[in-house]
């Protein structure tokens, strides 16, 4: 007896959520318009990336706009090239006088 | 006696000749004058290491039977290895390679001892006598083969301490594997100190010697070894019978990182019977000072 009454209520509970359409609706459409959303603020951020703005101030004294901060131009490189101009470091340490050296036969 | 004044100095490390070798220079030179003592000891391992291809020692090798042009520096080398052999009757001599793989010293596999046939076998290659130098050409016998194991690190060390001395350096510290260490020194500076291990133990060093100008060399068996049936052989080989050496240490003080390695080898190569014959013309041929531990912990002053 308690089992078949657990059993009806979780089949009207079914009922209740497969039968309610608008609930699901409404659920779809707000997961369609977080997704539009996303692609909407990643496409802008996509696009701002391709442009660099630089601000400019006028030296009255040169007569002409300038830049105050250095930009760089970026070059791309081949991987082999990057290798022929990348040189290994040279590493020291700091030593004294008072370091006994140990002689040893292990080579 | 300990240096009075705190001295610093620039120290880099680097993997050469198989060992590490340590190059000291006080903070005053610039870290380039370091940088270029590394170059020269890679430009000597490149040019006459017997295990680097194309080397001067490599051709002499691969072109055994036949002439091969070498430069002066290597007819250097190789005059003053005959006569050393010379002296000591041909207990130490370069052409060994034949019984060091015989030996199983390049081996991966387990080494054994050899049967005594095949030592006589091996040893008819080991002849110094048959290194022919003329003018600028080289030529060893065929199935013969050299190796410059014994000498061309230190070589390389004096390079590096000409190169220093043309720099107006005049205190520096090179390490070489423990092996070969020279102190170069300055007033200010007056020795440097050094650990010497004992002949049986490499965790013990009951003894400290000061250097000055000089170079210790150390050759031994508590390191380096070949351990064939859980016994222990050195890798020192008398280059007439074939044998490993018996002596268990030896220190020597020289002025020349060559000279010392290759006495050194030299003298722990051959028996103690036969050293008292040819000691002094040895010290005639280069200077030295030092001791050696035979088998049974005896030292004998060289």
């Amino acid at each position: 007896m308690h089992l078949k009454s657990i059993l009806l209520y979780l089949l009207a509970l079914c009922l209740f959520l497969l039968g309610n359409t608008d609930l699901w609706k409404k659920l779809r459409a707000e997961q369609v318009l977080k997704k539009k959303q996303e692609e909407t603020i990643k496409a802008n951020q996509d696009l701002e990336s391709k442009f660099e703005v630089q601000q400019l101030e006028f030296n009255r004294v040169q007569n002409q706009w300038e830049n105050p901060i250095s930009y760089f131009q970026t070059i791309h490189l081949r991987d082999d090239e990057v290798v022929g101009l990348r040189k290994k470091k040279f590493k020291v340490r700091i030593e004294t006088n008072r370091h006994v050296e140990h002689a040893s036969d292990s080579h | 006696m300990l240096p009075t004044v705190t001295k610093y100095y620039f120290s880099h490390t680097e993997w050469l000749f198989h060992c590490h070798i340590k190059i000291k220079l006080p903070v005053c030179y610039s870290a380039d004058i370091l940088e270029h003592c590394f170059d020269l000891l890679a430009e000597v391992d490149k040019k006459y290491n017997s295990y680097q291809p194309d080397s001067f020692f490599d051709r002499i090798n691969r072109n055994a039977g036949h002439f091969v042009a070498v430069d002066n520096t290597t007819i250097q080398l190789i005059s003053s290895l005959k006569e050393i052999s010379r002296i000591v009757d041909g207990n130490y001599d370069i052409s060994i390679m034949p019984l060091l793989r015989l030996w199983g010293f390049y081996r991966q596999d387990s080494a054994r001892v050899p049967q005594r046939s095949e030592l006589d076998g091996v040893l008819q290659l080991v002849d110094y006598s048959r290194i022919e130098v003329s003018e600028n050409r080289v030529r060893i016998g065929v199935g013969q083969e050299l190796t410059t194991g014994s000498f061309l690190k230190a070589y390389a060390v004096d390079c590096v301490l000409d190169y220093l001395r043309s720099k107006g350096v005049d205190d520096a510290l090179i390490n070489a594997g423990g092996s070969t260490i020279y102190g170069m020194n300055s007033a200010d500076h007056p020795e440097w100190e050094v650990r010497i291990p004992h002949p049986l133990s490499a965790d013990e060093s009951p003894k400290i010697t000061s250097l000055h100008n000089a170079c210790l060399t150390l050759s031994g068996q508590a390191n380096n070894y070949l351990l064939i049936d859980h016994r222990r052989y050195s890798h020192i080989l008398n280059a007439r019978t074939g044998t490993p050496s018996s002596h268990l240490q030896i220190v020597l003080t020289t002025n020349s990182a060559f000279w010392g390695d290759v006495l050194a080898t030299a003298l722990m190569a051959s028996p103690i019977e036969a050293t008292n014959g040819f000691l002094g013309e040895l010290k005639r041929l280069h200077p030295f000072s030092g001791y050696l531990t035979d088998g049974s912990l005896q030292n004998y002053t060289l």
